[in-house]
């Protein structure tokens, strides 16, 4: 008959000491015990060595990679020098995306708000609007070097983002050039780029 | 050099000391994703994983339990992930697309591909266990598990390799060398 007392061991039910004293009187345990303590002996010699030498030069490529792309990203001085004004501002962006979003939801709904005489009058101001924030970012660009390369980083980011915007509003007042919700959109979104520009242009001066 | 010393620089980006950390664990964790995942590659893309993590994690590591346990943890999370990863793949591919498996001729070789077919919990237990030889209580912590519990999986782990290793084709020329 099968002795329980070895299982009982391996989970931890049964003392040591106690267990070896039983062992000397337990054939059917001891030949559980043994046969375990070779499959142990077995599983130890599986410990060998693995060659991998390319793997260290892998690791540290990707390692590299990813430092690159987050150091380009400019979330590591985010996070290390926490620029409030930036953060607000990347919180702004967010917000005016998704006012942007949501705006364009509405627009559908109301579209043709702006009448034809007014309709001219606003693009004629949103054309001399867009030159004007044009010639303020061909007088940023070149100055942009005075500026701390991370931070210019973080600008552009914010730039990117506003653009993406004003391009989407673009797009859909090409469809629907009378809707005065995206037109207030896009107003709020060129807004906030000739803030941007007037910031840069501080900082450089 | 100390490893509490290393792990600082380590934390302030030091990629030296980095190098340091993986010429000291490279081993340990290669062998313990290739004891779970069965094949080189998947190893050694494992350990790299595990590096990635550990180089975007260190800076929050704050000693709270041993670097070898939270280096443990991480390896065997990706283990996890890779073998879970693997389950989803296989359920959708044909078993007669599954590759062969060659009876295993040697006993070690045996023992590796009975290991293999470990549910994944005793796989872990056993092999930090018995290949890695790590103290229980480590092996508790790193699979967030109780004493009892990495206990019973290893108990389980080892009927189950006796079962296994007694059906593994060529078990008749290994009869004496592991009476099973």
């Amino acid at each position: 008959m099968e002795c329980c007392r070895y299982d009982e061991f391996q989970k931890g039910r049964v003392d040591e000491a106690a267990f070896r004293g039983h062992l000397e009187n337990c054939p059917s345990c001891l030949r559980h015990f043994e046969t375990d303590e070779r499959l142990m002996c077995l599983a130890r010699s599986l410990k060998e060595p693995v060659n991998a030498p390319h793997l260290w030069t892998r690791i540290e490529k990707a390692i590299r990679g990813e430092r690159a792309s987050s150091e380009s990203a400019g979330t590591r001085i985010v996070r290390s020098r926490a620029i409030p004004a930036l953060r607000l501002a990347a919180v702004v962006a967010a917000a005016l995306g998704i006012a942007f979003v949501a705006g364009l939801r509405l627009g559908r709904r109301d579209a043709s708000l702006l009448t034809d005489p007014a309709l001219k009058r606003v693009e004629r101001r949103e054309r001399a609007y867009i030159a004007a924030i044009e010639v303020l970012e061909e007088r940023v660009q070149p100055r942009l070097q005075k500026i701390e390369i991370e931070l210019v980083l973080l600008y552009r980011d914010r730039l990117e983002t506003i653009d993406t915007q004003i391009e989407r509003c673009k797009e859909e007042l090409l469809e629907n050039p009378a809707n005065a919700h995206v037109r207030r959109y896009m107003l709020a979104a060129l807004q906030d780029k000739r803030q941007t520009l007037k910031e840069l242009f501080k900082r450089s001066s | 050099m100390k490893e509490h010393d290393v792990i600082r620089r380590c934390q302030e980006g030091d990629m030296t000391a980095f190098r340091w950390i993986y010429d000291r664990y490279e081993q340990p964790l290669l062998c313990t994703a290739l004891r779970m995942l069965g094949q080189q590659q998947d190893a050694e893309d494992a350990v790299q994983v595990t590096f990635l993590k550990l180089h975007r994690s260190i800076g929050r590591f704050r000693y709270d339990s041993k670097f070898s346990t939270y280096l443990f943890r991480i390896l065997l999370n990706v283990c996890f992930d890779h073998l879970n990863s693997r389950k989803r793949m296989r359920k959708e591919t044909l078993d007669a697309n599954q590759p062969y498996a060659e009876p295993a001729h040697d006993l070690r070789m045996a023992l590796a591909h009975a290991i293999d077919r470990l549910p994944r919990r005793q796989k872990a237990c056993f092999v930090l266990f018995a290949v890695e030889e790590l103290p229980q209580e480590e092996i508790a912590e790193i699979l967030g598990l109780s004493l009892g519990g990495v206990k019973s999986n290893i108990y389980h782990a080892k009927r189950q390799l006796r079962t296994f290793l007694a059906d593994e084709p060529g078990k008749e020329s290994r009869d004496g060398m592991l009476s099973l």
